[in-house]
């Protein structure tokens, strides 16, 4: 019986519950503090198996070829010293290859002031009862099935502690890369990411692909905001594009504080974000701004939930889809309004662009509101260009080629222009423009 | 809040008792409760139903009890027992049924005066015809006549299965086929009756069209199946309002309506829902799960779906669009009402399929003590729908701080050349409004209704005159005293 008809009939749950007694009861396995949380998560998750179209959640993204493939835990591998695709001066760089924090290729000592950045593997080192306990304390009442696979599986990440009013000059530049040639191999980082109060902090997480293996990458990042500190998020994913990218952020805000997400999709052949944004103090604010924009055969889903638990907080939403070629981008908004959060200020616009046709948008702003002193509204469209700009910019002596990369580009980078670092803002400029020199 | 002064006056007019809820005591001619084949071919047996009828309710009923009860909807629903219902239920009438109004059972004529239905008055005097459905057999039937000049057939659903089962034959289930969903399907295995409405090619319909739904007998689930053609050129409009007596115990109403357009036809389908929606606790109340399915099929063909919908405990209902022939329109317009414990989860569908078809959707949902109101819409441009446009307006208001508006509006888009847009908002009425009417000499009270009244605007004149002004005064009542 060839290795695949032998996958096939097993289920997914049989197929990596046999992967993880290989990870952690094989004779260099690590005697691993939170194997018992790791076991209790991997049951659940062979339980509920990889989630299907018939879950309201996964309406629009079919997880089917990730299922039927399994892909091993990878291990850590050498890369070029000084990647090209990395951002230049976006930070202090902390790089992990194939899941594995690498110690030669980050910039992180000496430590930038009142910061205190560990490798996730350090910290499981050092104090594993600390983060048993982290883990229970933001796990969810309700954990998503591939949210317990990343906990059965994470081996390493970044844990990063902001000291009250700490306020670093520089970002903190996360990079998660694939190794050349990493195939069949499947990565489950997590980020930790902690602002005492009033500190104030940019985290970028850079995902960057191998050049032609199939690859996994099922990243946590969990990002407490203290009151009145300040969380700025870029979130760059440029997996490869045979690559699988599920991403899970979830971020809890304070007393005014303020967490600001910038979620560029480009790469994977099928990538998922679930962003999960509790405001848990009044005064607190969320901005998510988001790019989806598929190509090729792509499928890009953005799933955001904006949680107002407490009175007096404010969010603002700004999502836009940009899809060409056979490609699919799904955008699906929920913003709910807890009993008592009064005075609740939500805003949410997913503004989205079909350039040709066989491309595919589906978009789904949702509110759930349960309180009545509220303003919420959401706007959400889906178009094509503006025949009249077309006409201005053709009249002014362009092609049609170049004035519909410009428009096209105008549209996306409107999400790019307000990142507050101007390397990433330049990088992801460059990138555009590249990649709607082609399409167009 | 309750020390307010306006509160109280509010609240005695919210208070007031449901005002159609009495119980009409007519003999009924009831089968006993419960649900198997044989209730089904008793049913098909006496209406007097042609083979094809009972093959389809049977084939409906065996695909049903294949299918499970949906729960995707933002709705809480007690569960149902569907062999505790009874499924037929007809007023005796004389052995060869009345052929006048003055042979109708003069109980039922005395029903229809209590629900303010003043059938020869209406008649004569606004030019409407009733066909009014009571407990699932129509009694009496006006204007056929005149109708009948104009080649218009408006008759029972029954009755068309007599008269005219090829027309029946060639249009039942090909918008909302036996398969299409739970309720549905269970309305294709057990309905009774209904309105049956063919207009012919290039003819207008002289009046309005009417049906006065009324369920009646303790614990009968009412199944209406209503189908509406219009063939080339054809233009109809027609109306439906409903009322239902008092009672403790939730009644199903399962019903089915299909519109079928062809060519350039034109048809416009208003409903005022005022079913008994519970007590003030939640108790009781009707549960309103329709489908209601609209085929565009001939090059610029029309159909208008507008709805106020102030009763019923839970109302589960989806009035749609299928644009399938070039050029077609597709509208709905909705005022859904949650007070009290009343839920509703609703909205439309349109499905652009040919070319250059538009749709316009404008919901407006009000929620006040514990009710939640959902708008779950769904947009979806097919490929084939070059130049497709949606533009769709969904608002809320809320009254009060228990109760909750949702939001669930799908946009699936596959062309480039089609326009889709969607707005929400949410508001309560505000401080600074009511300030406004009161400096300038308005009641609290008018005041608030003024301002919901204009929240609603947008969809009230789409209605028909005289619907217009009952869904104002219905409006007033379902709500006043619930604003804070």
């Amino acid at each position: 019986m060839s290795v695949a008809t032998l996958q096939e009939s097993r289920s997914a749950g049989e197929r990596y519950r046999a992967a993880f007694d290989e990870r952690w009861r094989g004779n260099d396995a690590p005697n691993d503090a939170l194997i018992d949380l790791r076991r209790a998560a991997l049951e659940r998750f062979a339980a509920a198996g990889f989630p299907t179209q018939r879950q309201e959640d996964w309406k629009y993204t079919n997880l089917r070829r990730l299922e039927a493939r399994t892909f091993a835990p990878a291990t850590p591998a050498a890369v070029s010293a000084n990647d090209p695709r990395w951002i230049a001066n976006a930070g202090t760089r902390i790089v992990l290859v194939n899941g594995h924090c690498m110690p030669g290729l980050s910039t992180i000592e000496p430590q930038l002031p009142g910061m205190t950045l560990l490798t996730l593997k350090q910290w499981l080192e050092r104090d594993p009862a600390a983060v048993a306990a982290f883990i229970a304390q933001t796990s969810r009442a309700q954990p998503s099935a591939l949210e317990d696979f990343n906990l059965a599986f994470f081996e390493d990440g970044v844990v990063l502690d902001l000291a009250a009013s700490a306020t670093p000059d520089q970002p903190i530049y996360i990079v998660h890369q694939w190794s050349d040639g990493a195939a069949q191999v499947m990565s489950n980082p997590r980020v930790v990411v902690r602002a005492a109060a009033n500190s104030r902090c940019i985290v970028i997480e850079h995902f960057i692909g191998a050049t032609a293996g199939e690859s996994f990458t099922n990243a946590v990042c969990e990002i407490d905001v203290a009151a009145g500190a300040s969380v700025e998020h870029y979130r760059i994913q440029q997996e490869s594009t045979r690559g699988f990218h599920i991403g899970h952020v979830n971020v809890r805000v304070q007393q005014n504080g303020r967490y600001a997400s910038h979620d560029i999709a480009l790469g994977a052949s099928l990538a998922r974000v679930n962003l999960s944004t509790t405001l848990q103090g009044s005064g607190a604010h969320a901005a998510l701004n988001g790019l989806l924009a598929p190509l090729g055969t792509q499928h890009l889903d953005a799933h955001t939930t904006i949680d107002h638990a407490a009175p007096h907080t404010t969010s603002d939403e700004n999502y836009r889809g940009v899809a060409g070629e056979r490609g699919r981008g799904v955008f699906n908004g929920k913003v709910i309004v807890r009993p008592g959060a009064q005075k609740t200020d939500a805003r949410q616009s997913s503004r989205n662009l079909l350039l040709n046709p066989g491309a595919e948008i589906d978009t789904k702003p949702e509110l759930e509101i349960y309180a009545n002193d509220v303003k919420c509204s959401h706007g959400a469209t889906t178009g094509q260009l503006d025949a009249a700009a077309l006409f201005y910019l053709r009249s002014r002596g362009l092609d049609e080629a170049a004035a519909r990369a410009l428009l096209i580009r105008a549209f996306a980078e409107s999400i790019v222009t307000s990142l507050g670092s101007p390397a990433v803002r330049s990088y992801l400029e460059q990138l555009l423009h590249e990649r709607y020199k082609v399409i167009a | 809040m309750s020390s307010n002064p306006r509160d109280e006056s509010l609240e005695a007019l919210v208070g007031q008792k449901y005002r159609h809820g009495f119980v009409t005591d007519i003999e009924a001619d009831t089968v006993p409760p419960g649900l198997n084949e044989d209730v089904i071919r008793l049913i098909s047996h006496k209406k007097g139903e042609p083979q094809f009828m009972l093959d389809w309710r049977l084939k409906a009923y065996r695909h049903w009890l294949t299918m499970r009860e949906p729960h995707w909807a933002h709705l809480r629903i007690a569960p149902l027992d569907y062999q505790a219902i009874s499924y037929y239920s007809a007023p005796k009438a004389r052995e060869d049924g009345p052929k006048s109004l003055d042979e109708v059972d003069p109980k039922l004529l005395e029903t229809y005066d209590k629900l303010g239905i003043p059938l020869h008055e209406r008649a004569r005097l606004a030019g409407v015809a009733v066909d009014a459905v009571f407990d699932s057999v129509s009694v009496a039937t006006t204007f056929k006549e005149r109708l009948g000049k104009a080649g218009v057939i408006f008759c029972s659903f029954s009755e068309a299965v007599q008269k005219h089962p090829e027309l029946v034959e060639k249009y039942l289930g090909t918008v909302v086929p036996y398969t299409d969903n739970y309720f549905a399907t269970l309305n294709s295995a057990v309905f009774t009756d209904g309105s049956f409405v063919f207009v012919p090619k290039g003819v207008r319909c002289p009046m309005e069209l009417s049906t006065y739904f009324r369920i009646n007998a303790a614990k009968t689930g009412q199944f209406e199946r209503t189908l509406i053609v219009a063939e080339e050129g054809a233009y109809v409009s027609y109306l439906e309002g409903c009322t239902a007596p008092m009672r403790d115990e939730n009644q199903l109403h399962a019903a089915v309506v299909e519109l079928v357009a062809l060519d350039d036809a034109t048809i416009k389908y208003s409903t005022v829902q005022n079913w008994y929606p519970g007590d003030k606790e939640g108790k009781g109340g009707i549960y309103n799960f329709v489908t209601k399915r609209g085929a565009c099929r001939g090059k610029r063909s029309k159909i208008s779906w507008t709805q106020v919908e102030t009763g019923s405990a839970i109302t589960w209902k989806y009035p749609s669009c299928i644009l399938t022939g070039d050029n077609s329109i597709g509208e709905f317009y909705s005022v859904a009402v949650a007070n009290n414990y009343q839920q509703a989860d609703t909205g439309t569908k349109m499905i652009h399929i040919g070319r250059n078809t538009r749709s316009t959707i404008v919901s407006k949902g009000i929620s006040a003590g514990h009710g939640q109101n959902s708008y779950r819409g769904l947009v979806k441009v097919l490929p084939s729908a070059i130049n497709a446009r949606n533009h769709t307006q969904c608002d809320s208001l809320l009254m009060g701080d228990l109760c909750g508006a949702h939001t669930f509006p799908y946009m699936e888009v596959r062309t480039p050349t089609a326009s889709v847009e969607h707005e929400a908002t949410t508001s309560k009425i505000g401080d600074d409004q009511l300030f406004y009417c009161l400096s300038r000499g308005i009641s609290e009270e008018d005041a608030v209704n003024m301002i919901v009244n204009g929240f609603c605007k947008a969809v009230f004149k789409e209605l028909p005159m005289e619907f217009a002004v009952e869904a104002q005064n219905l409006l007033a009542v379902s709500l006043e005293g619930s604003v804070g």
